[in-house]
């Protein structure tokens, strides 16, 4: 499939205020995105900066915000399933099997049964799930919950897909096969990516651009792009110097001085 | 080996020269024996011990008012003879089964309703907790002499007696759906229809089953009432004949029948579906 499947997002200007006790407390303020059609771009920032909560706006869960978000040009009225989402939980539901799950993913497809069962059954394949079709979801691992979750999803034919921390609560392995095959997903069909992650290796990892957000109110502090050619090697210098640029961006300490930081050998004379 | 096991085996007075091993396999023996056995024995105890002590008093009180067992089996014989309970039973179970499903069907819907809007919530409730407070009795009379004798009467006093208690226990279940799931059935887009039987019915099923069980509890008790005042069939009149005939065997005879049907269905038939409907579960090891 080309690039032209993924919707572009548009956001500008969007603020958000949640009402609070002591008066409306403000969750975002001023963002600005602009993501073209079929780009991978990661929202990165601590908690509080109200990364999720962008998503959500976009996703159309909540629709109390002000400013402007455009999809593929149009303006959001509430959830579409062009704008898929993916949440840190697989959310399936517990009384039916992977196989209803999915199916009810593709439920507006207009497929007959018997079209819409071929290709759940492919979905499932695609994702590695075609022996777990028919068990419940408390009888699955987190990772193959997970991508059942990704099948529903992809049953909707999206084209811009929110991603919440979908893999931060899976074991190491898991995490790095699925990035592994969101990449090859984004790079077969296209469809534009919007990742929330508090995971920098994960971002420098999928993401052609990474928006680094601070909190208090939420607001983006700097833009990173990441251009280097893919596929990326985790250790490679280049990819370092992406981790490094996001830990600089972040303000967080690595535990190696930094340049024009003091020298460790420097500190232990002046300690004598 | 269970944790009960071990400590059964660090704790016995006496038993400390014996090699443990031995006891916790012993305790865990008898253990996996008596869990087999379990549900089948001990509510034959209690029903042994009852049929004995009812006995003992019949003996020691020699009143026509306490009848012996070998008198009420001879009732019991005379009430199935000929299929008679099972005709009467059938009428009565037709009746509480028309104001169950009355009651069921629009407390869902109302519990979904006041779970979902506030100002449904707020509109209903004093009709909760008027429904709740009204006896079964008022609302037998009253629909006895609204509706006069049938099945109109009797369905309408079960489903107003048995529906405040149900919409309570559904709300409760209700406010307990999973937001997050909810949330997916919104990314879904899913159809009312779709909502209805992929989420709303499965999250409510073990409120409704429990619901169930006591809305029929219920039900009984009320249907009873009915037809003692207005009908000419049902178990409730055959109750109020034998009790015009001063026969307490009679009554008593009628009343064990209607408690062995009752746990026909409670075992044989909510139990099942519960299993079935439940099976998604993942079963606790602990």
């Amino acid at each position: 499939m080309s690039d032209a499947r993924g919707l572009p997002l548009h956001i500008s200007r969007l603020d958000k205020h949640y009402a609070g006790k002591a008066g409306p407390r403000t969750v975002l303020r001023g963002i600005d995105l602009d993501v073209e059609a079929g780009a991978f771009v990661t929202l990165i920032g601590p908690s509080g900066c109200g990364k999720s909560t962008v998503l959500r706006l976009v996703a159309g869960l909540d629709r109390d915000y002000a400013g402007t978000i455009r999809v593929g040009g149009a303006p959001i009225h509430g959830p579409d399933l062009a704008r898929g989402m993916l949440f840190q939980e697989h959310r399936l539901f517990p009384w039916l099997t992977v196989r209803q799950n999915v199916a009810l993913g593709a439920f507006h497809s207009g497929r007959t049964p018997a079209a819409l069962d071929a290709h759940v059954g492919a979905l499932l394949e695609r994702v590695g799930l075609g022996h777990a079709a028919d068990l419940f979801p408390s009888q699955l691992s987190g990772g193959m919950a997970q991508r059942a979750s990704i099948a529903r999803t992809l049953a909707g034919d999206p084209r811009l897909l929110l991603l919440d921390e979908p893999f931060s609560a899976l074991d190491a392995f898991n995490r790095l096969a699925l990035q592994l095959e969101l990449e090859r997903l984004w790079q077969r069909t296209g469809i534009t990516m919007i990742l929330v992650s508090h995971d920098i290796e994960e971002a420098a990892y999928l993401s052609d651009r990474i928006v680094v957000l601070e909190a208090d109110p939420g607001r983006i502090r700097t833009v990173v792009d990441n251009p280097l050619p893919r596929p990326r090697d985790r250790l490679s210098p280049a990819f370092n110097a992406i981790k490094a640029r996001l830990f600089d961006a972040l303000h967080v300490a690595t535990g190696t001085p930094h340049a024009g930081g003091a020298d460790p050998a420097t500190i232990a004379e002046e300690a004598l | 080996m269970s944790p009960e096991a071990s400590s059964a085996g660090r704790l016995v007075p006496g038993a400390v020269h014996e090699a443990p091993q031995a006891i916790r396999a012993r305790t865990a023996g008898w253990r996996i024996a008596a869990g087999r056995l379990a549900p089948v024995v001990l509510p034959l105890l209690l029903l042994g011990l009852v049929a004995g002590g009812w006995e003992a008093m019949a003996v020691a009180l020699h009143s026509p008012l306490v009848p012996h067992l070998p008198e009420i089996g001879k009732e019991l014989g005379r009430v199935f003879k000929g299929g008679r309970f099972f005709g009467e039973m059938a009428v009565t179970l037709l009746r509480v089964g028309a104001g169950f499903a009355i009651a069921f069907v629009a407390a869902v819907a109302a519990g979904i309703a006041m779970g979902r809007q506030k100002a449904v919530a707020h509109f209903l409730e004093p009709a909760i907790i008027v429904g709740l407070t009204v006896p079964g009795l008022v609302w037998a009379l009253l629909c006895v002499i609204w509706f006069g004798i049938g099945l109109t009467g009797a369905a309408v006093a079960v489903a107003l007696s048995i529906a405040p208690a149900l919409l309570l226990n559904i709300l409760q279940g209700v406010r307990a759906v999973d937001a997050e799931l909810l949330e997916v059935a919104a990314m879904l887009r899913l159809p009312l229809r779709k909502r209805l039987t992929c989420l709303w019915l499965p999250s409510l099923m073990p409120t409704l089953l429990g619901g169930a069980r006591l809305g029929l509890s219920l039900a009984w008790k009320v249907v009873v009432l009915v037809e003692l005042f207005g009908l000419s069939s049902g178990i409730g009149y055959q109750l109020n004949s034998e009790f015009g005939a001063q026969n307490v065997a009679g009554v008593i005879a009628w009343t064990l029948g209607f408690a062995a049907v009752m746990a026909v269905i409670e075992y044989g038939v909510l139990a099942q579906l519960e299993h079935h409907l439940m099976r998604w579960r993942r079963t606790a090891q602990v």
